[in-house]
């Protein structure tokens, strides 16, 4: 049995345990939380790219900026005229339609250029990137047969995953892509 | 005649009195609408070229004259936040650095919920989005405001729309090199920032808007098309200091404004941004009120409005501007 003066006193040990704990982890809470490494002119100087390299960049870069980035702009395009003009799913089809074959045209492209075997890796994430885009199209274009928005939204979280891929190879190959606008 | 010259001022009277009650109403209303404002800095862009950013101040080697002899600016990337009440609205929402989206040259980057999260808010309250334009470092991060409703002039979209679909690839390019774009028709809005865009659109938290829009009592959306891209608009705010306005990059540089000279020419037609300064000239009563978006002097003297500033998460800076009554200082003591 505790004596009551010695319950007492366990009861403020326990008391002023947790208030400290609260103190502390009210302390963490409110601080500010570190910052991701922050990339930029602090960074590490990024090699630059060797003859054949240069030229694979070179030659993919009409792909990726006159084909394919404007593509994956305008499918977006297509799904705000859908949600907030038109309501159209055949309308939509019939955008959609020539962008999946863009896509699949850049694609193809893409696959028949020699490709630097420093350079196997971001070919494939780069193909990848233009698999997703495809694949982000047709399932745009399955409203038409259902209506079903939510076609909408699993062709958008793959397209921004496929759109984060090209920035990923633009590093590489396109370092300063974009300049403050 | 004398009863009817005494009817007149008796009515005049009345008229007098009545319009003061009016002006005394609306004065009161004005004071409840009243918003606090804080600047934060979401990045900064290092050692751009004077000339690219204000034509008419291009670098001369060897020149004395000020509008001449500086060569290079550190362009910072402001993100205004703005509480009404229990709104919290921020005027564009910067963009969003990763591992693989570095933008060459630039420092200072830290996310915007933990900027907000410095300043004593939460992201998750954060109700409203004015996007100034729908460039890549202006609606960026879109997605990790949940909550917040973005509102974005249907003319914008229709213009990006109109230069992805022009037939000549040059002109419809969004990428900015190595020779993809050089402030070409869609020029600055890659895949990513139009998929944030589509993304709210998606989840039924967008507002197309048609130019004018009231979104809070006070709160004002004006057109500015072309003042920067196809569809820029402002944001005028009420607050105890007058009213602001945001611009955006239609109000990229405030020496821009003060002096009356062109800045950040993109998809610009310079004689709207010349209205669009004079906008804020008749909304505010000046200069000083107007809100830049890239003002190199910004969080220092030289722009008076901005001073009241200090360094917060990785060395970015934050600005207190105007605070509404019973709202505390947010400033780091």
């Amino acid at each position: 049995m505790i004596l009551p003066r010695a319950r007492t006193l366990v009861l403020s040990a326990i008391t002023a345990t947790l208030v400290a704990m609260m103190g502390v982890a009210m302390q963490r809470e409110l601080a500010p939380r570190p910052t991701p490494s922050i990339a930029g002119n602090t960074g590490p100087e990024q090699k630059p790219l060797g003859a054949e390299e240069e030229a694979y960049a070179v030659a993919l870069w009409p792909i990726h900026s006159e084909v394919v980035e404007v593509s994956a702009a305008d499918m977006s395009f297509a799904g705000i005229a859908y949600i907030t003009e038109h309501h159209d799913a055949h309308r939509l089809e019939a955008k959609v339609m020539p962008l999946r074959d863009r896509f699949r045209s850049a694609a193809d492209k893409a696959r028949s250029m020699p490709v630097p075997a420093s350079m196997g890796k971001v070919h494939d994430q780069y193909l990848e990137a233009l698999a997703l885009f495809e694949t982000a199209s047709m399932e745009m274009i399955k409203v038409a047969a259902d209506g079903k928005v939510e076609h909408l939204i699993e062709a958008q979280t793959m397209s921004q995953r496929a759109a984060e891929e090209l920035l990923i190879v633009g590093d590489v190959l396109w370092p300063g892509e974009y300049k403050p606008n | 005649m004398r009863n009817l010259v005494r009817r007149i001022a008796l009515a005049g009277l009345l008229a007098s009195a009545g319009f003061a009650e009016v002006a005394v109403a609306t004065s009161a209303k004005a004071q409840d609408q009243n918003c606090s404002v804080w600047l934060v800095e979401s990045s900064r862009f290092m050692k751009v070229p004077m000339g690219a950013f204000i034509p008419d101040r291009a670098f001369i080697p060897g020149s004395t004259d000020p509008k001449h002899n500086i060569n290079t600016v550190d362009l910072p990337v402001n993100v205004g936040v703005i509480k009404c009440g229990n709104e919290l609205i921020l005027a564009d929402s910067g963009w969003k650095q990763q591992e693989y989206h570095k933008m060459t040259g630039t420092e200072h980057w830290a996310p915007l919920p933990d900027q907000l999260k410095f300043l004593g808010f939460d992201a998750n309250n954060v109700t409203k989005i004015v996007i100034g334009h729908g460039h890549w470092d202006h609606a960026g991060q879109l997605s990790d405001f949940p909550n917040a409703v973005i509102y974005i002039q249907r003319e914008e979209l229709n213009g990006i729309e109109w230069a992805l679909n022009y037939p000549n690839p040059k002109i419809a390019a969004v990428n900015t090199s190595p020779g993809g774009c050089m402030r070409t028709p869609a020029c600055g809005y890659p895949p990513l920032t139009v998929g944030e865009i589509y993304g709210k659109v998606l989840n039924g938290k967008a507002v197309i808007v048609d130019g004018e829009a009231e979104i809070l009592p006070g709160v004002k959306i004006h057109p500015a098309f072309r003042g920067h891209t196809a569809g820029s608009q402002l944001l005028e705010v009420p607050t105890s200091i007058g009213k602001l306005v945001f611009g955006s990059d239609t109000y990229s540089s405030w020496e821009g404004i003060r002096d009356w000279m062109a800045a950040n020419i993109q998809q610009t037609d310079t004689v709207q941004q010349f209205l669009a300064y004079e906008k804020c000239y008749k909304i505010t009563g000046g200069y000083q009120n107007c809100i830049s978006a890239h003002e190199p002097l910004t969080y220092t003297d030289g722009y008076p409005i901005t001073k009241n500033s200090w360094v917060a998460l990785n060395g970015g800076r934050m600005a207190e501007i105007a605070l509404a009554a019973g709202e505390k200082s947010h400033k780091p003591q």
